[in-house]
């Protein structure tokens, strides 16, 4: 036992002379990388590389989770932002439409001083298959009266078949109860354009009573006569988009595109001072 | 509860047909919402009298506000409704089929007595040319709203019911 306790010792002690000596021997004359960490370091750095890059991946992981109520409430914000936006390049698209159009409006005003001038807005259509017609916001309470004549800047729209107090009914020349006297001012030949149901559908309507003989061309503009005194003269009703000639009672008619482009009819101008006295 | 609930349903389906009609019309041709709901509701509630009285008020209100033969659409609707109760009661069931056979059918009749009597005073008279460019696509198209028409309706209806 006395032998083993002193083994031991002497193998302590043997082994913390030889772990010194090396030290000191490797130490010796160097104060960077000796030979053993060097070699140590080669082998454990790929793994400390791993090792650090997962650690570093972590953290940042910590800090998205921590930080990720944030980024969500940014980013909702953020949202409601571009939605803000795109809801307002919207509605100012919309005024700038509606302020080009008044301005048309306005100028036509300006254009025609001998005439008065009401501007009405749509608010219904008759929405059925058969009728060409709507009503607009405004009505005797602002002189409009049975007949008077409805346009845009662009030409004629019809003519009003109702009045109320604060509303008028609209009947558009595409409907099939209306008639319009008309020239094409290039040859000053006089027709008649007519609401057709079946060519409303495409918003078209037919000019008829031509003469066999008649000299109009495909593009030739319709104009009101103003015979009759109904419609006021000169105002642009639509362009000749076909012309048809029927042998057998050599009688001619022309298909017309309104001026007026009717699925886009917003506002209207009526004209309150115009009707012929009786 | 059932009167005011079908008064509401009527009120949406004349703004339905005056202000949103013209921006789902397809190549010109404008479903008929009035029409829809009037067959929807008959075969949902097949009583001839009451029936007859929401489409009566539903025509008329749609007689001032369109143009036209003035007592068309409530005369019209009258006839459509009555002639859906009655098939509600001899043999249809509420159903999906039922709803889109009815419909395209009302929708022929409407349309056909609607140019019909039109026709009487200013329009030319080509029944062939306008059973191809409006009657027909009329009844496809109410009888394919109708599909979307009659679920809600019946949705909405059913606590009444």
């Amino acid at each position: 036992m006395k032998i083993f306790k002193n083994t031991v010792v002497i193998v302590i002690i043997v082994a913390t002379i030889l772990v010194g000596s090396v030290s000191a021997f490797f130490s010796r004359g160097n104060h960077g990388s000796n030979i053993l960490s060097n070699a140590v370091g080669i082998i454990v750095s790929p793994f400390q590389k791993i090792i650090t890059y997962i650690a570093d991946s972590v953290a940042d992981f910590n800090v998205f989770i921590w930080e990720s109520n944030g980024y969500k409430a940014q980013n909702d914000k953020l949202l409601k932002e571009v939605n803000d936006l795109k809801l307002n390049m919207k509605s100012m698209d919309e005024y700038m439409q509606e302020n080009e159009r008044l301005k048309r409006l306005l100028a036509l005003k300006e254009d025609m001083p001998q005439y008065d001038f009401v501007a009405a807005q749509i608010v219904s259509k008759s929405g059925d298959n058969w009728n060409e017609s709507f009503i607009v916001n405004r009505g005797s309470k602002y002189g409009i009266k049975k007949n008077d004549v409805v346009v845009t800047d662009f030409g004629l729209v019809g003519q009003v078949s109702e009045v109320g107090y604060t509303w008028s009914k609209i009947t558009t020349i595409l409907d099939p109860s209306s008639s319009v006297g008309v020239v094409v001012p290039r040859t000053n030949e006089a027709a008649m354009i007519e609401g057709d149901v079946l060519y409303a559908k495409d918003k078209l309507c037919k000019m008829s009573f031509l003469p066999y003989d008649n000299s109009i061309v495909i593009g030739d503009i319709a104009q009101t006569s103003g015979i009759g005194g109904m419609y006021q003269p000169g105002f642009t009703v639509g362009t000749v988009r076909e012309i048809t000639v029927n042998p057998n009672d050599k009688l001619t008619y022309a298909i017309v595109e309104p001026a007026v482009n009717f699925n886009k009819l917003k506002e209207v101008m009526i004209i309150i001072n115009g009707q012929v006295e009786e | 509860m059932k009167t005011f609930k079908i008064v509401i349903i009527v009120f949406c389906v004349l703004a339905f047909q005056t202000v949103i009609n013209g921006y789902i019309s397809i190549f010109g041709i404008n479903p008929n919402f009035a029409l829809i709901s009037v067959v929807v509701l008959s075969i949902l509630y097949p009583d001839y009298k009451y029936m007859g009285i929401v489409a009566v008020i539903t025509g008329l209100i749609l007689d001032f506000i369109t143009s036209g033969v003035f007592g068309l659409n409530t005369l019209l609707l009258l006839y459509v409704s009555q002639l859906t109760c009655y098939f509600a009661k001899q043999f249809l069931n509420d159903n999906f089929m039922s709803v889109l056979l009815i419909t395209f059918l009302g929708t022929v009749l409407f349309e056909s007595i609607y140019y019909l009597f039109n026709s009487i005073n200013y329009i030319s008279f080509n029944l062939i040319k306008a059973f191809v460019r409006i009657v027909l696509p009329a009844g496809l198209y109410n009888a394919v709203i109708s599909m979307i028409v009659y679920p809600i309706i019946k949705k909405y209806v059913s606590v009444s019911k």
